[in-house]
């Protein structure tokens, strides 16, 4: 039993209405609050011929209703001081409100107003689509961004949903995104059923399933569930580099497809195991690669893609001058093996737990953060209590525990390297 | 969906530097990215000012209370400390905040502000090597950042160690060592740093901005420095700017969290009493900018695809009376869907996103509008378009209802952008650095005081073409000059 609830105790969590959860938590921060949320029906959901349908139906939610006008809802939103955005994803699509308490009820409607009612008028499609391909052309000299994509493309298969598309492959969807397909989109997955709500801050959570139940009642429900996903493997050692002009740092990924989700039972060995590795400033890498051989400013390891089911990967990140690549590289490589064949020690492990427990204290001094844990966690379809429990189960892992599933998991003649920059 | 996307609105002169842009890239400030306004947690927690100040602390003098916080001076030597209890969560900000930054280099020593606040964390006279890793091995959120006009070192950690981190911070403030074998592998991190943003065509337009701009003050050149001085800076350069910076009597220490004032003054006390004040006075940096008599123009051509719009223009010091009301009207101009320059530019199809950074600074600073363009669309149309929407201020001021919108999208965000301990600390940082850290608690009375006469007041006294500044980042396809 965890003796220090620190949040589970604090979230209130009702169903005000069938296919809408809702979680809040009254927080110091005054008259103001953090609504946060999210609903499946992401690119993964979109037909194989165009996934970008549902980026482009993000991008126009904030384009007025049938009711109202774009001016008009911006006019509105902003005159609060408020905000409404979303955010398109794999399998779920987010949105975050922020505003004042008092305007929380105007805010709440809005927000469901701009996802139920869409104007989605030709002109905002023609429109959105230009902005898009900038930002798709312009990425094509973002360093970070290349070489990440080029990872996920080489360890994950066509169809996965941990797979990125090329850039040439977004350009050419983008452009045949038709209004028709976005409507037709929208007709079949937004709506209630897995329809999650957060809210943090100044709140009350009877006055908020009023709100809820008062503006999202009435909404269809739509089917959904997310698929089971076949797993990737491993390949053999492998590197890829993408040249890119006139750059002065080069950055490097590196990665191997774990084959478990985050409820596996391996799954937080794992995580801790790999924190130890690039977690924080203490971490291996940042010790050795960047302060004792002065290689990197920036070095780091963690899990991905492992919600929702996935088969998550491994993934090592890491900036370097162009000459310095491959003995940055090197030095990289030289860790994980270490890590892997010799593991990590008692003091370390014990160390890492207290890091992981006072941490989470510390981050939770935020209503983001706050909002952001219980949102992760809801997704997740945890208890509320996890958020908590979590931190006992980190308490329990053994030595063991730990290397063993560095070795069942991570090969370093497996690992896929990739990386973009000015470098031949 | 796009990275670009995402960043599409960051814009920052020589941003401040860190000493980590962790995994998860922590922004210190928690800075959202449209625009840049000052944004401060309001502060209801009346009865503990008054309580606060009627206690004598002993080898303390009471300076103020403003907004909850309160000021105080240690007797000895001259180090200011500002306090603010919140027992909403066991956690405490512990901020030191130095009043050096890179304003108070000169050439051949640019960066060197920011490279020895890289070397603060190597090694202290009483404490191992590396003990700093230590606070994250309890939780900690650690950091160190250096901007134009100062330098901080601070920890968002559980109340328990909060005494530890303030000997340890007591500690290296004159107790810091310098070995040339930890500045030969730190200078190439710190390279990298300034590698990591030379890839960036927005950080690397804004430092063209800014070096144009200003051609005598030390706010020409970008905190991270230029890159000849970062590789040829020496252990004696280093230390010789400690030694003269790095005193007490330079420094505001601030506490915000689960801690009793009373506490928090006498661990203070008790580890930076022994500390000095500095044997002679802190040199001032006195340049000033001469007056700019015409507009400057610069081209950043480089290989790629992005394509920026940037025009600057000098604005006054964070102190200045005019500063609410170029908060005001860059909010107006640029920040949130139903701005001027939002309207014309991104639902005009001509730009996929605009924003105004005018962050005020301890010195004549710039508020720089910048525009990422549409593929196809020509610089100068979009330049157009922005000084239109300049000369239409100023000739017809802006409405009423804009005014009230920006005073409450500024209030909003005031609201709950100082989330937490670290925020609030973090927002006082900056007007330690601006000159007064009262200009935190007193801007939303201020904001709410900016009247439609002052808005077309300021901006046809400082959006005028002799005092501007403007770039083009221009993404070329020849690379036959690149050396690879």
């Amino acid at each position: 039993m965890n003796k220090n609830r620190l949040i589970s105790s604090r979230i209130e969590e009702s169903t005000p209405t069938e296919g809408v959860n809702l979680f809040s938590m009254k927080t110091g921060l005054s008259d103001a609050f953090t609504l946060r949320g999210s609903f499946l029906g992401g690119t993964f959901f979109a037909d194989k011929e165009n996934v970008c349908v549902p980026v482009v139906i993000n991008a126009l939610l904030d384009h007025g209703t049938r009711k109202k006008s774009k001016k008009v809802i911006r006019d509105q939103i902003e005159k609060r001081g408020a905000n409404i955005s979303f955010s398109p994803g794999i399998f779920r699509n987010s949105f975050v409100v922020t505003g004042l308490s008092k305007d929380i009820s105007f805010l709440v409607g809005l927000l469901a107003e701009e996802l139920s009612d869409p104007a989605f008028l030709v002109d905002d499609l023609a429109l959105v689509k230009k902005q898009i391909l900038t930002d798709l052309e312009n990425e094509r000299e973002d360093t970070e961004s290349q070489a990440r994509r080029l990872l996920s493309r080489e360890i994950y298969p066509e169809g996965h949903p941990n797979r990125s598309h090329s850039l040439d492959e977004l350009v050419e969807l983008i452009k045949k995104v038709t209004l028709s397909q976005i409507k037709a989109f929208h007709k079949e997955h937004y709506g209630l059923g897995d329809f999650i709500i957060v809210a943090t801050g100044d709140v009350n959570h009877k006055e908020l399933e009023w709100m809820v139940k008062k503006s999202f009642s009435g909404w269809r429900t739509v089917k959904s569930g997310i698929p089971k996903i076949k797993p990737s493997t491993p390949k053999k050692y492998f590197e890829k580099s993408l040249f890119i002009a006139g750059k002065q740092n080069v950055d490097m990924f590196v990665g191997i497809p774990t084959g478990i989700d985050d409820k596996h039972k391996d799954y937080n060995a794992l995580n801790l195991a790999t924190f130890i590795l690039g977690g924080n400033f203490s971490s291996r890498l940042m010790t050795h690669v960047r302060s004792e051989k002065g290689l990197t400013y920036h070095i780091y390891a963690t899990l991905n893609g492992a919600t929702d089911g996935r088969d998550g990967y491994f993934l090592i990140g890491g900036s370097f001058a162009p000459e310095l690549f491959k003995q940055g590289k090197e030095a990289t490589l030289l860790e994980v093996k270490k890590w892997v064949n010799v593991g990590i020690n008692e003091a370390e492990l014990n160390s890492k737990k207290q890091t992981v427990r006072n941490s989470f204290k510390v981050k939770m001094e935020t209503t983001t953060a706050l909002s952001s844990t219980i949102l992760a966690n809801a997704e997740d379809g945890r208890p509320t209590r996890y958020i908590d429990e979590y931190l006992d189960e980190i308490d329990r892992l053994t030595l063991k525990e730990v290397n063993s599933a560095i070795k069942k998991y991570i090969h370093p003649d497996k690992l896929v390297i990739t990386s973009a920059g000015s470098i031949k | 969906m796009t990275k670009t996307q995402k960043r599409a609105e960051e814009n920052r002169h020589a941003y401040p530097t860190k000493i980590l842009n962790g995994p998860s890239g922590p922004d210190p400030y928690g800075r959202r990215s449209s625009g840049a306004r000052f944004h401060f947690p309001i502060y209801d927690i009346y009865f503990v000012t008054m309580k606060a100040t009627k206690q004598k602390h002993p080898g303390f003098s009471f300076v103020r209370s403003s907004g909850g916080i309160h000021e105080y001076t240690l007797n000895k030597n001259g180090l200011s400390v500002l306090v603010k209890e919140d027992h909403s969560v066991p956690v405490v900000t512990f901020m030191v905040t130095y009043r050096v930054g890179s304003r108070n280099e000169v050439v051949g020593n640019t960066g060197s502000t920011h490279i020895l606040e890289h070397m603060m964390f190597k090694v202290s006279k009483n404490y191992p090597r590396d003990h700093a890793r230590t606070f994250l091995e309890k939780g900690a959120r650690q950091n160190a950042t250096t901007w134009l006009d100062r330098t901080n070192y601070f920890h968002t950690l559980p109340v328990e160690y909060l005494e530890d981190n303030i000997g340890y911070e007591a500690d290296r403030m004159r107790g810091a060592l310098f070995l040339k074998k930890d500045l030969d592998t730190e200078m190439v991190v710190v390279r990298n740093e300034y590698e990591r943003g030379e890839n960036d065509p927005h950080q690397a337009l804004d430092k063209e901005i800014w070096a144009t701009a200003f051609q005598a003050h030390p706010y020409h050149h970008s905190t991270i420095g230029w890159k000849s001085d970062i590789e040829n800076s020496t252990v004696e350069s280093l230390k010789k700017f400690y030694d003269t910076f790095y005193w007490p009597n330079n420094v505001t220490v601030t506490i915000i969290g689960d801690v009793e004032t009373g506490k928090a003054l006498s661990l203070v006390k008790k580890y930076f009493e022994k500390v000095s004040r500095s044997p002679n006075p802190i040199p001032p940096m006195l340049m000033k900018e001469p007056k700019q008599e015409g507009p400057r123009r610069l081209v950043v051509s480089r290989p790629g695809e992005t394509n920026i719009v940037g025009i600057g223009h000098k604005i006054p010091p964070a102190l200045h009376e005019d500063t609410h009301s170029m908060q005001v009207l860059g909010t107006i101009l640029a920040s949130g869907k139903s701005s001027r320059l939002y309207r014309k530019l991104v639902d005009g199809g001509l730009a996929t996103s605009v924003s105004v950074f005018g962050l005020p600074f301890h010195d004549e600073g710039l508020s720089v509008t910048y525009a990422r363009l549409v593929r196809g669309v020509k610089h100068e149309q979009v330049e157009k378009v922005i000084l239109s929407e300049y000369k239409q201020i100023k000739k017809s001021g802006v409405t009423k209802s804009e005014i009230k919108k920006a005073q409450a999208k500024i209030m909003c965000e005031f609201s709950f952008l100082g989330d937490g301990s670290y925020a609030v600390a973090g927002s006082l940082n900056e007007t330690i650095a601006m000159g007064d850290w009262t200009f935190y608690t007193e801007f939303l009375g201020k904001i709410a005081k900016v009247g439609a006469g002052d808005i077309k007041r300021v901006a046809n006294q400082y959006l005028v073409e002799h005092n501007s500044t403007t770039g083009y980042f221009v993404a070329s396809k020849d690379v036959s000059h690149i050396k690879v």
